[in-house]
């Protein structure tokens, strides 16, 4: 089912110039999508009389050259990469306006003899254009490493166009293609190029545009093919006619185009299956039923029970990971701020005494504190960098696509929403990739909800000291709920709010493959560098801001300032068995997650026992859990709050947040207090 | 072909791989990526998750440190994509 043409094309006409009569160089227009070998068949045709330039009033590069290897000189024209001829982009408009405006003897269009299914849509525009083609088949030789087969002569018999096999990378070929154009030139070629079936309908609704658009058309346009891009829509075709056609006539195309608004849909359709027929014509692939390794593991991955499994194993091995290779790094670290303290100590002897506490409580005890957590974060972004890396993140967004629509949501969401377990800002910031306002709103509302690094760090740590080697089942668990409460969350602003449901979305998962070491090493410590520069700046000042709030104003922390505002907040802390200190730790956390911890080391600091050790003290075990509960669901930084403000340009809305994440992190940690309390668990 | 496979996308729930959509539509998976493109070059999809590739993150202060790149590539329907495949799906009941 293919449409030939209706009458062969004249290959001649255009080789003498009227004024001169003298005969003019051919010109030959070498056409493809990008990366496809233009410029490695470009090189050896024109050798040195490349002229490198602008094209007219467009930033895209134009290369031309002369020829001199075949029986005649050509004019050689490196047409810009492009994937069809829509006029979408200045190269695509570039390519079809120079072959439909300077009419070159030939066109070469080059394709991947490895990927014809992606460059053939190409040809098929091509083919409706006045210039004659020859299809120049590269890369047939990286085709055969990857067991394609292909019959360049079934193909040259199916596209009625000369097809010359080519290695353009190693010249091989070169000459065939120069002796195909020549047998275009001198008409020893039957040419007869046959172009895609657009089926019965779409062929009538052209006739009565062409019909319509009649003598409208300008000349060095042909009237079929300024139709069909008519149909297809194409903004440059509408403008053209616009200023040659009365307004009746114009009308009535409107009401043509708008009617069969779609027609698009058909045209290409057909050009896609005229592509299928070339395709299994012409090209022998190796057998279907072997199965690749990514194919293998995608089996399990993606499988409806077994993939969703295999992402919450993963993660459970990645945060393992963490808690286990971190932990005695974060011993080693903490003894190093122990010693430095106790030689500021010695060194500061005969300074005031204030100078002394403020540098190895406030500094030290506070930032130095949070910088011994950067085997933490060092190694949980490893693990994320490293699944990234491997390709498995992409199958995690499509498992998690599942659950994403169950808030009424797609897995587009899961985007911003897994950045957030760096860091929520991104997260919030990310959700301008979505459509619509709604999702961008109920996106946002949730992105806080995704453990940040920050959170993690402080989970990690409070979890050891706490619980020991039962650490990581508690974070594991503490994880678990987390996203529980936000798919919960994600459900019912769905429902009660955001009412909505989302089409599906089209993913394309990569191939996996072995991990590159370099990229990885590059993220991590491209976040890790992030850290210190925050705990240098940011949680170091607080420290010294909070240390002083704890000495004023009579230099004891019982009557100091921050106790006071800490006593504020005993009643609710009394429902979670959490003193004042603690809960001062977690009103710091509005500024860095962190700061959660600067601020323990600086209130509980005493010169024997790092805050690891004092944590046990302070904190019965079901107290720990309410304290983990609430530092994972909280309110989010600042920062995060002012992104969200940003973003979803209201106030109302930043405040709502804040609500919903109070009530949630503190309403959940009080149940599980209190549960244990009556259990008699852990208390 | 191609409103077929709108269609499918508009009738789905969840997410759809392109192997996924190659083999609901009997074709190469390899041809599924052309035709991704040529929806989205008419109109019909939406390209989305190139992270901070992306011409939204372009202004962002948090560009190049965002973190992860591009976990995979992704397509939604636009409005035009979901009334085409609307009007496919009436027409065919």
């Amino acid at each position: 089912m293919a449409r030939q043409a209706s009458s062969p094309q004249p290959v001649h006409s255009a080789l003498q110039t009227e004024a001169t009569e003298e005969p003019r160089i051919p010109v030959v227009a070498l056409a493809g999508s990008p990366n496809v070998g233009k410029s490695s068949i470009f090189n050896p045709l024109t050798g040195l009389s490349q002229h490198v330039g602008n094209w007219p009033g467009k930033t895209v590069e134009q290369k031309t050259g002369v020829c001199t290897a075949g029986p005649q000189r050509l004019q050689i024209v490196d047409l810009p990469g492009t994937y069809s001829l829509t006029a979408n982009s200045a190269e695509e408009q570039v390519t079809r306006d120079y072959i439909l405006r300077e009419r070159p003897e030939v066109v070469v269009a080059v394709v991947n003899a490895a990927n014809l299914e992606r460059t053939l849509y190409l040809v098929s525009e091509l083919l409706e254009l006045p210039s004659p083609l020859v299809v120049a088949l590269n890369m047939i030789d990286v085709a055969a490493s990857n067991g394609i087969h292909i019959e360049p002569n079934v193909l040259q018999s199916a596209l009625g166009v000369p097809v010359v096999p080519l290695v353009a990378s190693r010249s091989e070929g070169i000459t065939d293609l120069l002796q195909a154009i020549e047998s275009l030139l001198c008409g020893s070629f039957a040419y007869a190029p046959v172009q895609p079936n657009l089926g019965a309908e779409t062929e009538r609704l052209l006739a009565r545009v062409e019909a319509l658009i009649g003598d409208a058309v300008p000349p060095s346009y042909p009237k079929r093919w300024f139709s069909l891009k008519l149909l297809e829509g194409d903004q440059e075709a509408s403008t053209i006619l616009h200023d040659r056609i009365d307004a009746e006539r114009w009308d009535q195309l409107q009401t043509i185009l708008r009617a069969n608004e779609d027609a698009v849909l058909s045209i290409a359709s057909a050009r896609y299956e005229w592509i299928g027929r070339m395709v299994r014509a012409a090209v022998v692939r190796p057998r279907a039923d072997i199965i690749t390794l990514t194919e293998r593991l995608d089996r399990v991955a993606t499988h409806t029970w077994a993939g969703p499994l295999l992402l919450i194993g993963i993660l459970a091995l990645v945060f393992w990971a963490v808690f286990q290779l971190s932990g005695p790094l974060v011993t080693l670290l903490e003894i190093g701020i122990g010693w430095a303290s106790d030689w500021l100590r010695r060194v500061l002897v005969g300074a005031p005494a204030w100078l002394v506490e403020v540098l190895t409580e406030g500094v030290l005890g506070g930032a130095g504190t949070v910088l011994t957590l950067l085997p933490v974060l060092a190694i949980f972004f490893a693990a994320i960098a490293f699944l990234e890396d491997v390709g498995y993140l992409a199958r995690g967004a499509f498992i998690a696509d599942r659950l994403m629509h169950h808030m009424g949501l797609h897995g587009k969401s899961f985007l911003p929403l897994f950045l957030g377990f760096g860091c929520n800002v991104p997260a919030v910031l990310g959700t301008r990739i979505l459509d619509s306002q709604r999702d961008r709103l109920l996106t946002l509302l949730l992105a806080p909800m995704v453990p940040c690094a920050g959170r993690i760090v402080v989970v990690v740590f409070v979890a050891g000291a706490l619980f020991g080697q039962q650490g990581a089942l508690v974070i594991m668990g503490l994880l678990i709920l987390s996203l529980a409460m936000l798919v919960l969350s994600g459900a019912l602003l769905n429902r009660l709010l955001f009412r909505g449901a989302q089409p599906a979305l089209i993913l394309e998962l990569p191939l996996y493959h072995w991990p590159n070491w370099k990229t990885i090493g590059l993220y991590t410590w491209q976040r890790v560098r992030d850290f210190v520069t925050r705990a240098g700046t940011v949680i170091l000042g607080l420290s010294v801001v909070i240390w002083a709030l704890a000495a004023l104003p009579s230099g004891q922390m019982e009557t100091s300032y921050l106790a006071g505002l800490g006593r504020l907040l005993a009643p609710v802390g009394n429902l979670l068995g959490l003193d004042w200190r603690m809960m001062v730790a977690l009103l710091a956390s509005l500024v860095a997650k962190e700061q959660t911890l600067a601020t323990l080391a600086v209130l509980t600091a005493t010169e024997e026992a790092s805050l690891s050790a004092v944590l046990p003290q302070m904190l019965s075990p079901a107290a720990g859990i309410a304290f983990l509960i609430v530092q994972m669901l909280f309110v989010p930084c600042v920062a995060t709050l002012t992104a969200i403000r940003q973003e979803s340009g209201s106030w109302r809305w930043t405040l709502f947040s804040i609500a919903h994440l109070a009530t949630l992190s503190f309403g959940v940690a009080i149940l599980a207090y209190q549960a244990a309390g009556l259990l008699g668990v852990g208390v | 072909m191609l409103i077929r496979l709108l269609a499918l996308v508009a009738e789905h729930k969840t997410a759809l791989t392109t192997d996924g959509l190659a083999a609901h539509l009997g074709i190469q998976a390899r041809m599924v990526e052309p035709l991704l493109r040529t929806l989205t070059d008419f109109g019909y999809l939406a390209a989305a998750g190139q992270g901070c590739s992306s011409r939204a993150c372009a202004g962002c202060r948090q560009h190049r440190s965002c973190g992860i790149a591009p976990a995979a590539r992704l397509w939604t329907l636009t409005p035009k994509g979901q009334a085409a495949a609307r009007n496919q799906n009436q027409h065919l009941t």
